[in-house]
């Protein structure tokens, strides 16, 4: 039975995505024109960065070193901390244990304190919760939660998600007594989306089964990456025998190494960093899902999504009255002046937007109701068998 | 002999007799019937149904702004009628192509009673706007139509310039963050103290749109993340900044430069001293040589001044009005800019340049206005589709509350489009306020994804144990009751017959 | 049941509990803490040779610890047994925890006496205690506090130690309140090191009254053994067939066999893995504590007795120290109790194990024959089977489906009456008596004329079961008594076996064997033997039940051990399988 579901489920992917292909070459033209802001350069103006580390106690060292890392990565490479939200689930720095109290190391020759100065954790132990996770994204927050809990973005804004912990199918385990489903970040994606709270989305999880977390995604300009197949554990890197415990996962390692060779002003492109992925090294076989994002990989960068500021204008003086000399510079092609394009292309061609997409998305949404008409079905068999065996039962008494 | 039949019979029991035995099935039956109502309430998420016919509705229209020029027909000597027939033509073309103002219905009159908020326009010396609304023509400029209708729709529809960018998106309140940065007062003089009251003029002129709190701070180690460019040139020396090297310029890492008290959007406006040891400090074009810019603009951010001459100042620690007026130009510059105020059109100058003029503020007024209606439709919109999509999203009284706020006051943003711009910004906002308010009710947290198995998996334990028997029980009763009904008749026959 | 040992039937030892972590931490136990312990091993060798009194030797490890700057102090303790006074003094230290509240603790001990090895003292083992806390208390990151306790005796001084740490002082322990405590105490290792070096290092894990410790701990000590020290881990002082060949052939009781059956892996295999679980289920079934760690069972500690296997080398001190490092930092990770691996098992080989759920049938099978046959009992004393007459067809043809036709002749099997008064008096007459009996064995008067007692009670013991057989009942309209009492008999038995076989499966199994054949089999035909078989029968069975009172040592040790340890061995047999049996025997007298 169990088999016949997946195949069956496959199947239909399959389908779903030879559809897809056939129906979004046509439209990709169209959905360019709409987009100028997605053609080549990503469009926003300031990048947030939300890192979670989902899991507690101090066997769990290496996720909170995981989210560390990253943390001390995005800040490096320009996300204030005004715009980067940590969720620590645990205090390993301070907890007794710590050899070293006050530090985390995520590597086994303990070079560099990822807990070093200027660390904010924005929350912390048991404010690390599912319900708090969602509610940060669709920004349905209490009115008295302060600004530095708050993802205060808009349509210009970049958000770099990453999450670490201990997972499932389509599951991540919060503190080890709740969990967060592929659907519930889906979900919250997309009201994100409705409300325009983002331009563009990298969501990257280190966990087990990874790939299932992102695969319920249907909301546009979202790029995922995940460490593990379904079905696929991901290991902890190595050890330090001194902490005693295990010190980062082996796929934020390697992730986080290729970033040391990052710099603010890098033109690396996040393709790059898919390249570098060796499923060898890493242990298991990472992920990528670029279906929903609108550019090519090749020119999507790093720093649109690690980086701060993405462009500046130079302003003259005032000196003169003539204003109108001012010129732009792009910094990723700093040739190209963007073409005057309508004030806000979301606000005005929202309508239009939808239909143009709607047709690239839709056969994946098919596939979606598909499946959940084939899972009524089952839903509805087993029941009429459970009953007809129960009457045949009661007859036969 | 009961060692024979060590069992009692069966139906001697008082509970096995059929009516008790009914009775106790009943009563049963009667519980569960009488809680599955409960239980249904109990299980449910509350979810009101919102007004989704009137936010549909909503999405239709689009509001329209009337403008009504009037021409001073004095100053144009009789062909006053005709220009005003020729220019509504033409800006009624110019609107109708502009994605931007298609929506603003732009009349020119002669007529002296007109509604208000009239602009007038009139015949001069040169082209200058005045206040409060008028339009002086040089001789040149009002020569032809299409020439007057440039100007016009220079000035009531501004195309957006290509940086659309930077402008900030709107909020009733923005906090505005002035930092005095010396890069390093160990090495020169220190300055600590700085005049920045000359941006009040332009703030003024904004206040119909936002409100502003204003904060400055000076900061005496502000050290670059990185290393700016040495370029030796045979009688001089100076840095330089590339292009890459401004979108870094701002070393977040090390400078605090805003409190995080409250939620208001920030701009940033930030007076950069350099190091003596790294004066004067350029921005480079982008073959590397070397501009004789110094300020720059982050979109969405704020501005950056560069003060590379100190020479002035002498020792001074503090920075007087004079010293500052250059800075403060640039600043309120960036200001406008950053809040979406166009320039003036080319050629056009306005007699007090220190303020803005009522036709840019105008302008603006609509702009944002015009955002705040689409903004409120596509939330409003995403609500109803949200709430239609996700079954499980709890929508109670207060958002119900709330889209309708925002639908009436939409409802009167458009009635009062023939109004004061002010007065449709302000009816904007509060529909932009209400329906955003509703989007982020806390309430409307959709309950955690929980599969259909899962619920069965819960449920079936717990009720299936218990309906079974209760099932296959009322069966069986029902049918001895039908097999009894059949005997008792078949004797009735019986009984008949003999 | 003899299946058990067979390799295929275990499986491989696995760590459940996340937060363990075994042997992955760099130890710095060096030669300088060797040195330390070899000092203070000097010292202790002194006060041995001089006889010390438990006193001197009490106060030397209290100052010692003292003078490290721990709070350490001392324990008097006197036991009251029937067998006499039992005194002696313990010395303990705390190391309270750096950086948390001191509400949870994880305790290292050594035993003045060692009973496993040939040296009688554990000298190394205390030495090495004192090295450690030397040692221990430079490190900063003890989440827990740590206990250092060396016990006077062997059993005795860690029984009043722990008493009197949990407050719970039996009325038979004279001592005070410890002058300092600490926090829950969740795991311990308890070392004994007696010999002069050692080349295996075994571990001893029974509790009192068949309690085992969670299996994570046992398996984490073997990987840090292993992967830490270096040095390879057994199951008590077993030597693997593979690991010493010479040494293995000289213990096994296969050494006189041809070759080709010793020299059979499979058969060496089975007969170590037999080994293991015979000296397993002699621990658990008599409910004794394999050494000093079996004491905190009781207390919900999950505890080991670490054995240095007494050998010219290669280990010693360094090894150990290290081993004992690790294992700590290991506990220390410890967030909760160990809860996740398991509780009951059956350790084959170090590195393999039986689930409860394969070996319980083993003895639940024996228990559910039982119950089945005693049932059928009952319900055979229920019914009797005559040939109907022909004035009784008419009555037989009302009584419907109980008749049976066969040809001609009829059989009916009829109802009769059931007495239960009187087998249920016998049963309970048994058990009141073997409680007595248990009661006469502690009082003074029997410890010291131990045969003659012993003799009187033996004999009391069986002639009073007479009273119950004496009433002959022959009317067929009741059931006979003999046949109820064996119903009652069996049925309890086997309530007995089931219910114990999940508390202590190796007491389970043994009833199973002892019980299953004598109960069975106490009246096997029909027609009724002569009376001296009978007699002779009952005789035989009376001296399953009570013969091991003449084993003078055994009994002795049995009820100190119920006194001072609170062992149930000692008192079950005398209240459930003593008059068990004798119920059996009752049955055998009356055909």
């Amino acid at each position: 039975m169990h088999w016949l579901q997946h195949l069956s489920r496959h199947c239909l992917l399959l389908l779903a995505c030879l559809s897809a292909l056939t129906l979004a070459i046509p439209q990709e033209e169209r959905v360019s024109n709409f987009f100028g802001r997605h053609t080549g350069t990503s469009g926003h103006t300031n990048n947030w960065a939300v890192l979670v580390c989902a899991s507690r106690y101090w066997f769990n060292y290496r996720h909170m070193a995981n989210a560390l890392g990253m943390y001390r990565t995005v800040k490096r490479l320009g996300i204030p901390d005004s715009n980067i939200i940590l969720m620590l689930a645990d205090d390993t720095a301070c907890n007794a244990r710590n050899q070293f109290p006050g530090s985390v190391y995520a590597k086994a020759g303990r070079h560099l304190d990822l807990y070093g100065d200027n660390i904010e954790v924005d929350y912390r132990g048991y404010e690390v919760t599912v319900e708090n996770f969602i509610r940060l994204l669709t920004g349905r927050v209490d009115p008295s939660v302060p600004r530095s809990k708050r993802l205060l973005t808009d349509d210009r804004s970049n958000i770099f998600v990453y999450m670490t912990g201990h997972g499932g199918n389509e599951f991540l385990k919060f503190q080890d007594n709740e969990e967060i489903s592929a659907f519930d970040i889906a979900d919250a994606f997309e009201q994100m989306w409705q409300k325009k709270r983002y331009n563009e989305i990298l969501f990257m999880i280190d966990t087990c089964q990874a790939n299932t977390m992102y695969s319920q995604f249907y909301s546009p300009n979202i790029l995922a990456t995940g460490s593990s197949e379904i079905g696929e554990n991901s290991y902890s890197h190595e050890n330090d025998n001194d902490i005693g415990v295990s010190v980062i996962d082996s796929y934020t390692h390697f992730v986080l190494e290729f970033m040391e060779g990052i710099n603010k002003t890098s033109q690396v492109s996040m393709q790059d960093l898919f390249s570098s992925y060796d499923p060898v090294k890493i242990r298991s076989h990472p992920g990528v899902r670029s279906d929903l994002f609108q550019r090519p990989l090749e020119s999507a960068l790093i720093t649109d999504f690690f980086g701060g500021v993405s462009q500046a204008e130079i302003f003259p003086v005032i000196e003169d009255a003539d204003t109108t000399t001012q010129h732009i510079i792009r910094v990723s092609s700093p040739d190209h002046v963007v073409p005057p394009d309508p004030v806000s292309p979301q606000a005005h061609n929202g309508q239009d937007f939808d239909k143009a997409n709607a047709t690239a998305v839709m056969p994946q949404k098919d596939a979606v109701a598909l499946d959940v008409r084939w899972r009524d079905i089952r839903k509805w068999t087993s029941i009429v068998i459970v009953g007809f065996l129960v009457g045949w039962v009661s007859l036969v008494r | 002999m009961d060692a024979l039949h060590g069992f009692k019979d069966v139906q001697s029991l008082s509970f096995q007799r059929p009516i008790i035995r009914r009775l106790i099935l009943g009563s049963y039956w009667v519980v569960i019937l009488f809680a599955i109502p409960f239980w249904w309430r109990l299980t449910s998420i509350e979810r009101i149904a919102l007004p989704s016919n009137r936010v549909h509705a909503q999405l239709e229209k689009q509001p329209v702004f009337p403008v009504n020029v009037q021409l001073d027909g004095s100053s144009f000597h009789g062909r006053a009628s005709l220009l005003a027939s020729e220019l509504n033509e033409l800006l009624a073309k110019s609107t109708r192509t502009s994605t931007r103002w298609n929506n603003l219905d732009i009349h020119v009159t002669l007529d002296q009673n007109a509604a208000r908020s009239v602009y007038t326009v009139a015949v001069g010396n040169g082209t200058v706007v005045r206040h409060p609304r008028h339009l002086i023509l040089s001789q040149d400029d009002a020569s032809s139509a299409t020439k007057i209708a440039d100007v016009l729709t220079g000035l009531l529809a501004p195309e957006a310039s290509s940086r659309v960018q930077r402008v900030v998106q709107y909020s009733k309140r923005y906090r505005l963050a002035f930092t005095l940065l010396n890069e390093d007062v160990t090495s020169d003089q220190l300055i600590h103290n700085w005049d920045i009251h000359h941006i009040s003029p332009v703030l003024s002129r904004l206040s119909v749109l936002h409100d502003f709190l204003i904060e400055s701070q000076v900061q005496f180690h502000a050290p670059l993340a990185f290393e700016p460019v040495q370029i030796v040139s045979e009688n001089s020396t100076l840095y330089g900044l590339t292009p890459e090297d401004l979108t870094v310029f701002v070393n977040s890492a090390e400078w605090t430069l805003s409190s995080s008290v409250s939620e208001d959007p920030v701009l940033h406006f930030l007076l950069f001293v350099p190091s003596s040891s790294r004066r004067p400090l350029h921005i480079l074009d982008t073959q590397g040589s070397p501009t004789q810019h110094a300020v720059f603009l982050l979109p969405q951010w704020g501005g950056i001044y560069i003060l590379n001459h100190l020479e002035h100042v002498g020792t001074r620690t503090h920075l007087t009005a004079v010293d500052l007026s250059l800075v403060f130009s640039a600043f309120v510059n960036q200001l406008s800019a950053l809040l979406g105020v166009s320039d003036l059109p080319h050629g056009v100058k306005s007699d007090d340049p220190s303020i803005l003029s009522d036709w840019q503020v105008d302008a603006v007024l609509r702009y944002r206005a015009l955002e705040n209606i689409v903004e409120t439709q596509q939330t409003l919109h995403s609500i109803v589709k949200l709430v239609d999509q996700i079954k499980n999203m709890p929508v109670d009284e207060t958002v119900r509350g709330d889209v309708q706020n925002a639908l009436t006051a939409l409802e009167k943003a458009y009635q009062s489009t023939a109004g004061l711009p002010s007065t449709i910004l302000h009816w904007s906002r509060e529909a932009l306020s209400s329906a955003s308010h509703a989007f982020f009710n806390p309430g409307m947290l959709a309950l955690l994804y929980f599969p259909a198995e899962h619920k069965y998996a819960v449920y079936t334990p717990l009720f299936a144990s218990i309906a079974v028997p209760l099932v296959v029980a009322l069966g069986r009763e029902l049918h001895a009751w039908r097999r009894e009904h059949r005997t008792t008749a078949g004797k009735l026959v019986y009984h008949i017959q003999s | 049941m003899s299946l058990i040992p067979i390799a295929s039937l275990s499986q491989g030892t696995y760590i459940d509990e996340n937060a363990l972590q075994p042997a992955q931490v760099n130890t710095y136990w060096n030669w300088q803490d060797v040195h330390r312990a070899d000092q203070y091993l000097y010292h202790l060798e002194g006060l041995r040779d001089r006889n010390s009194t438990s006193e001197e030797r009490a106060q030397f490890i209290r100052n010692e610890l003292a003078n490290l700057g721990l709070r350490a102090a001392t324990q008097n303790y006197t036991f009251t047994a029937s067998s006499g006074l039992l005194s002696g003094v313990n010395a303990y230290a705390i190391m309270a925890s750096p950086r948390t509240p001191s509400s949870e603790a994880m305790v290292i001990s050594a035993t003045w006496r060692s009973e496993v090895g040939k040296e009688p003292y554990n000298l190394r083992g205390i030495s090495i205690v004192l090295a450690l806390a030397a040692f221990l208390k430079n490190y900063s990151l003890w989440a827990k506090d740590i206990i250092f306790v060396i016990g006077d005796g062997y059993l005795d001084g860690m029984q009043a130690w722990l008493n009197a740490y949990h407050g719970t002082i039996p009325p038979n322990l004279e001592t005070s309140l410890l002058e300092y405590t600490s926090g829950v105490i969740w795991t311990a290792l308890n070392i004994d090191y007696s010999g002069h070096s050692f080349s295996h290092l075994g571990v001893f894990f029974e509790g009192l009254n068949g309690r085992l410790p969670n299996q994570d701990l046992i398996n984490s000590v073997r990987l840090i053994s292993h992967y830490t020290g270096g040095v390879p881990f057994i199951v008590y002082d077993h030597l693997e067939p593979n690991d010493f060949p010479d040494r293995w052939q000289t213990t096994s009781i296969l050494a006189n066999a041809p070759d080709f059956i010793r020299q059979s892996p499979q058969l060496q295999d089975f007969e170590y893995r037999a080994k293991n679980i015979v000296r397993h289920i002699n621990y658990q079934a008599r409910g004794k504590p394999s050494g000093a760690h079996g004491l905190y069972h009781k207390f919900r500690i999950d505890a080991i007795t670490l054995f240095a296997v007494p050998a010219t080398g290669p280990h010693g001190f360094l090894a150990l120290g290290r081993i004992v490092e690790s294992a700590l930092r290991t506990t220390n990770n410890l967030l909760e109790r160990l809860h996740a691996s398991f509780f009951f098992y059956l350790f084959t080989s170090p590195g393999t194990f039986m689930k409860i759920g394969k070996f319980l049938p083993s003895a639940v099978l024996v228990s559910a024959a039982m119950m089945i046959s005693g049932l059928g009992d009952w319900v055979n004393a229920g019914w009797l089977h005559e040939a109907v007459t022909e004035n009784d067809r008419e009555e037989a043809a009302a009584g419907g489906p109980s008749s049976k036709i066969q040809g001609k002749k009829m059989v009916r099997w009829r109802m009769r009456r059931r007495p239960l008064l009187r087998p249920i008096f016998t049963v309970l007459g048994t058990h009141v008596m073997g409680l007595l009996a248990f009661n006469l064995m502690r009082s003074p008067i029997f410890v010291e004329n131990h045969l003659a007692a012993s003799l009187l009670l033996f004999g009391a013991l069986t002639i009073l079961p007479f009273v119950f057989a004496s009433l002959p009942d022959r009317t067929p309209e009741v059931a006979p008594f003999s046949l109820l009492l064996k119903s009652f008999n069996l049925c309890l038995a086997s309530i007995v076996i089931s219910t114990t076989s999940l508390l202590n499966f190796s007491l389970a199994a043994i009833l199973a064997i002892t019980l299953a054949v004598p109960l069975m089999y106490s009246s096997c035909s029909r027609s009724s033997p002569p009376r001296i078989v009978s007699l002779a029968k009952y005789v035989t069975y009376s001296f399953l039940a009570w013969g091991w009172l003449f084993l003078r040592d055994e009994v002795k040790q049995a009820i100190w051990n119920w006194e001072v340890l609170g062992i149930w061995f000692a008192p079950f047999i005398c209240i459930v399988y003593g008059p068990l049996v004798t119920q059996a025997g009752v049955v055998s007298l009356q055909p």
